[in-house]
């Protein structure tokens, strides 16, 4: 049995508990700690999850507050070791003002997850799109590399989600799928283009960014909140659609699309 | 034709809690304590309009406009200052930015040098003898997004009820800029070092390095204000 998981709980995140139940759902044991209470606990952990929601209320500028606290040294220290950090949403907001994805620069801030730019609407954006492999290699994403062209559908909810660099390297880097580990599609798993397939705007049509380990993934869309079958609305379509159509009421608890993430995390801990 | 440009800021008139926040950072995990006096925050907007009707009705239309609704402000917890300026007159509403200034300079000076006893009766006495020696100069610095949706739909939106409201042919607007301001108090030597440590705090470059700006998509014009006054009388 590997080590704990370490979900970091920063104030104002409220996915800490949907993360922790996706991660005993693969069989591991997870714990969650405050922020502040969580130092000595970066130094053990097996894994270290930086959930969902709004550090620091988002204020002057999503993640970036948390992205300054001291226990993100602890926890760039351990993703340079090789330890698997994975940050859903919020916490993908943080590892990119942190610097820890993608990394092409040793500590550099290399992109921002700016506001969404989508037709016709601003602000936040909550609903089922569609994402596929992208040509990086990361451990989160293991489970999708026999179907690498596979959509899977998948929630979000955020109003800063698009990935995006103002540098020609980092752009150049980008464009030849260096960090681009999980990418939009469509529902037929063709690159997504513009929204809605592409929901917020994203250079690449970036979902989720790895560093050069493959061992931390920033991740914008939210794999706990579709780690079960009922999570996944009929709509939804597709194979996973389908099966939630057809499924009885025992079986709505069994593994949702977004379960791969934490399974993949399971087998690199094995 | 009357040409008018507006510049509008809007800030809180309780306590504003980004601001607090960005300035904790700032002093206890970035270590600008010996630096940066104070902090305020402000949403910024530059305006143009353009009309057949004379000045004076426009900007009376633009007072209303801004009033009646919750674009820009809401009167319960906003505060604004509008000044709008055109060829031979001037208008502006709510306290000027020199009246903003001092009233800034006022809340100043409580960090700096030796440790202050706590002030249970609100005088402040050793408040005042410690910022006497301070040289604190103000710097502004308008963080803009890349986005022009918003702008454009602000500007889409004030020609509509505008030229509804002065009732004198069309009223054209366009809002050439909209940011957030943040005005920063540094103590410093002398402006230039004033203006570069402003830039330090602002720009995130590294991790250690800026919090209020992301390069990536933002940019920051960085305005020197000169001196600011931060002695309480």
């Amino acid at each position: 049995m590997p080590g704990r998981v370490l979900i970091i709980q920063f104030p104002g995140v409220n996915c800490e508990y949907e993360s922790l139940r996706a991660i005993e759902a693969v069989g591991l044991k997870g714990e969650i700690r405050r922020w502040n209470d969580a130092a000595g606990a970066v130094k053990k952990a097996a894994a270290i999850i930086l959930p969902g929601g709004w550090s620091y209320q988002d204020r002057i500028r999503a993640g970036v507050v948390a992205a300054k606290d001291a226990v993100l040294d602890d926890v760039m220290t351990a993703a340079e070791r090789g330890v698997p950090v994975l940050g859903i949403c919020n916490g993908a907001q943080v590892l990119v003002e942190t610097g820890i994805v993608p990394g092409f620069d040793h500590g550099r801030i290399d992109l921002a997850l700016a506001p969404n730019r989508m037709e016709g609407r601003v602000g936040y954006y909550c609903n089922w799109v569609y994402v596929k492999k992208g040509p990086a290699r990361c451990l989160f994403t293991d489970f999708m590399e026999e179907r690498p062209d596979d959509p899977l559908p998948i929630p979000l909810a955020h109003g800063e989600g698009r990935f995006v660099t103002a540098s020609e390297t980092v752009r150049a880097h980008l464009a030849s799928g260096d960090g681009v580990a999980v990418v939009y599609c469509t529902a037929g798993g063709e690159t997504a283009t513009k929204f809605p397939d592409n929901p917020n705007g994203a250079q690449f049509a970036i979902a989720g960014l790895t560093n050069a380990g493959g061992n931390a993934l920033a991740l914008m869309p939210h794999p706990e909140r579709g780690a079960w079958a009922f999570q996944v609305p009929r709509r939804v379509g597709g194979t996973w659609g389908r099966s939630r159509d057809g499924v009885g009421a025992r079986d709505l608890f069994s593994a949702g699309p977004g379960r791969g993430f934490f399974e993949s995390l399971r087998r690199a801990l094995a | 034709m009357t040409r008018i440009d507006a510049r509008l800021l809007v800030g809180l008139r309780g306590p504003d809690l980004a601001a607090s926040t960005a300035r904790l950072a700032l002093i206890e995990k970035m270590g600008f304590g010996d630096r940066l006096l104070g902090l305020r925050r402000y949403d910024f907007f530059h305006l143009t309009i353009e009309a057949a009707a004379p000045a004076a009705t426009v900007t009376d239309a633009l007072t209303r406009t801004l009033a009646a609704q919750s674009t820009f402000y809401n009167r319960n917890k906003h505060m604004y200052s509008l000044a709008c300026r055109w060829d031979g007159g001037e208008k502006v509403e709510g306290p000027t930015r020199a009246e903003l200034v001092a009233r800034f300079g006022q809340t100043l000076g409580t960090r700096v040098g030796t440790q202050v006893g706590i002030d249970f009766d609100g005088k402040g006495e050793g408040k005042a003898d410690i910022v006497k020696e301070s040289s604190a100069f103000l710097v502004e610095v308008f963080v803009q997004d890349d986005d022009s949706a918003g702008r454009d739909a602000i500007a889409a939106k004030l020609t509509r009820e505008l030229t509804a409201s002065v009732g004198q042919g069309s009223v054209k607007v366009l809002c050439p800029g909209r940011a957030t301001v943040w005005w920063l108090a540094v103590r410093a030597a002398d402006e230039t070092t004033a203006m570069e440590t402003a830039r330090q705090i602002t720009v995130t470059r590294r991790r250690d390095e800026g919090l209020l700006m992301n390069p990536n998509y933002q940019t920051a014009e960085f305005v020197s204000a000169g001196r600011v006054d931060t002695v309480r009388s």
